[in-house]
């Protein structure tokens, strides 16, 4: 392995990578920032334009994006209260609690030195653990591979929104419309309707362009323009080493948690920021502290939401599993490359593998220093109105879903999609788990059929095999215990 | 009662029998041990039957919930659809200018110089980055084909 990350530090080393990699970071920081764009939204935004570019070049941008956005959703949380992304509102709490009592700027450097120690070691979580674990997914078959897909469903259909039943229904709307084309093993058209174009299928990259990015912007203007004009003096930013050294308990345990939320198909930044929070408050000797603004409290929420990002890359690269929104649409990017995610993409790639993992690393150095000298000019990026913003973010989508394949009928499905995503919103249905669907519906299926085949048809095949039934049984698991939750709950109240 | 629930929940069932009744005309089994092209849609409709039907059930003993939809989100809709519509008549560039300029101003927003350099730069960064850069070719339109 060693040789491998040498290489990759070489090749990483180049002025056009880290051009990149700084811009991917810069970008996601403002997008992070500015409330209702998230970083799935940036992501998606930017996605189109990777195409063009080295498999590597346009990876690292994403990525950049990516830990710039989970970051940058605490400036604007910690300043105005508002959480630019929902990974940010709990820090919000505690953050800006910090401002009002002047002390914007600790807070400020705080969240940039948790958000970059969190990621920072995510990634290297990801660099030790990633290829054991791709060589042990090589073992997978048909019946395994089934087994994750089913787990990664079940899984976003549990975690997404308040109701597992919407979430399910969600789910299935994904898969219903991932089955658009043709079957995946006998090759006859489905619900095509004789239309030629649709026997590819509905190419989901456009789609997660109108889910993620259009139906935001729809939704944006119904909030008002950001009222609170920073007034307050920022001060010193960067973190005393005697706060360092407070907090660094603080950050490793949240660190780990997020890493593990992170590893966990489908789950995301913000559920890794308030399981930090909470544990942190757990832990914590003075838990009055926590909502008045306390930096522990900031800390353990950055931390842990940005150590999500190196364990939500762990899945997506060894199994070709997401580990949540924001991976579902990297793996749009891994495709498009040519890149097949999963164990064999440490085999046939190795090299690139490395490169994007010490790539990951210069992306939050970079980050770092972004946040320490330049908050002050992120914060001001929520003065940009909305009616500005909307249309810059709906051109961005016309022209990403039409650059995929050049056909304007991608343009029509993102706005479709970009629809249906502002009507699930307003009726409480989540959009995640069509997007989960659409990537995990194929593979299910095609694993499905595979597998009886391999087995003669018989069903038995996913009872003998004990990582495919461990992983049926989690998936059973996840379903049951939101129900289950909920049957407690009332019991207690009755 | 939750009205939305309800006919949601109806809507649903009714897509599910459209797709469980167009998938039985599909192969039932390629031989050789498969399940076949019609397995997967007719489970997955089926379960979203009965997701459907606990929606409903549950939208029936909700107390009402008021959705508020706000006329500025609708308005931009409509102007996303006469965008899509001019991009194909008239190719990107001069239907994202106009888009741009009109929606900007229907919102209120009046600093004439930039919204000028804002649309300037965006389109000007979008040909430099995607005909110049990734010599992806955007929509040139009908009307000029």
């Amino acid at each position: 392995m060693y040789d491998l990350l040498l290489q990759g530090l070489s090749n990483v080393f180049q002025v056009k990578l880290l051009l990149l990699s700084l811009l991917g970071v810069f970008v996601g920081i403002v997008i992070g920032a500015l409330p209702g764009l998230t970083a799935t939204m940036g992501v998606a935004l930017l996605l189109p334009i990777t195409f063009g570019m080295d498999p590597a070049a346009g990876l690292l941008l994403l990525s950049g994006v990516y830990f710039g956005g989970v970051y940058g959703g605490s400036i604007t949380a910690i300043l105005l209260r508002t959480p630019g992304t929902p990974a940010a509102a709990a820090t919000a709490i505690d953050g800006y609690e910090l401002t009002r009592k002047g002390m914007a700027g600790r807070a400020l450097g705080v969240a940039t030195m948790s958000s970059f120690t969190g990621g920072l070691l995510s990634i290297f979580i990801l660099m030790f653990l990633a290829p054991p674990l791709a060589e042990f997914a090589i073992r997978f078959s048909a019946p395994e591979t089934f087994a994750l897909a089913t787990f990664g469903l079940s899984i976003i259909a549990s975690i997404s929104g308040k109701s597992l039943v919407r979430g399910l229904v969600s789910g299935m709307i994904g898969l219903l419309i991932a089955m658009i084309g043709l079957d995946p093993i006998g090759g006859f058209p489905r619900f095509t309707g004789g239309f030629v174009d649709l026997q590819g299928g509905i190419s989901y990259i456009p789609i997660m362009i109108g889910l993620f990015a259009a139906s935001e912007a729809f939704k944006s203007l119904e909030e008002m323009n950001l009222q609170g004009k920073m007034k307050t003096k920022i001060g010193r930013i960067l973190p005393t080493l005697a706060d360092f050294k407070q907090l660094l308990p603080t950050i490793l345990r949240s660190t780990g948690i997020g890493a593990m939320i992170g590893i966990i198909p489908a789950a995301g930044a913000d559920i890794a920021a308030f399981a930090s929070y909470n544990e942190a408050k757990r832990w914590s000797k003075n838990k009055e502290e926590f909502g008045q603004g306390s930096i522990v409290a900031v800390s353990a929420c950055e931390s842990g939401a940005n150590a999500c990002t190196g364990g939500a890359l762990v899945p997506l690269l060894t199994l070709g599993i997401p580990g949540d929104g924001v991976t579902a649409v990297m793996l749009g990017a891994l495709m498009v490359q040519g890149l097949q995610p999963g164990p064999m993409l440490f085999e046939n790639n190795g090299p690139l593998v490395y490169t994007l993992f010490v790539g990951m690393i210069v992306c939050y150095i970079m980050m770092f220093i972004l946040g320490i000298f330049a908050s002050r000019f992120f914060a001001r990026v929520v003065e940009i109105p909305k009616e500005v913003l909307v249309p810059i973010i709906l051109v961005l989508c016309v022209v990403g879903s039409y650059a995929i394949n050049n056909n304007l009928m991608d343009i029509v499905f993102m706005f479709a999609s970009g629809v249906l995503g502002y009507f699930m919103q307003k009726y409480d249905f989540p959009a995640s788990p069509i997007v989960l669907a659409l990537i995990l519906g194929p593979m299910a299926e095609r694993q499905f059929r595979t597998a009886l085949t391999l087995s003669g048809g018989s069903y038995s095949i996913f009872f003998t095999r004990p990582i495919t039934l461990v992983l049926l049984i989690l998936s059973i698991i996840t379903l049951l215990t939101p129900i289950i939750k909920t049957w407690m709950e009332n019991r207690k109240q009755a | 009662m939750k009205k939305a629930d309800v006919f949601i929940g109806i809507f649903l069932i009714l897509l599910s029998i459209l797709v469980i009744v167009d998938s039985s005309t599909l192969p039932a089994t390629t031989g050789d041990h498969d399940v076949g092209a019609s397995f997967f849609p007719i489970t997955v409709s089926s379960i979203l039957i009965l997701l459907s039907v606990i929606t409903i059930w549950n939208g029936m003993r909700e107390k009402k919930e008021l959705i508020s939809f706000s006329r500025k989100s609708f308005t931009c809709i409509l102007f996303t659809i006469f965008y899509i519509v001019l991009v194909y008549l008239t190719g990107f560039y001069i239907s994202t200018v106009l888009f741009m300029l009109v929606f900007m101003w229907c919102y209120r927003y009046r600093k004439k110089w930039m919204m000028m350099l804002v649309t300037i730069i965006v389109t000007g960064g979008i040909y430099l980055v995607f005909e110049k850069t990734l010599q992806v070719p955007l929509p040139s339109g009908l009307f000029f084909n």
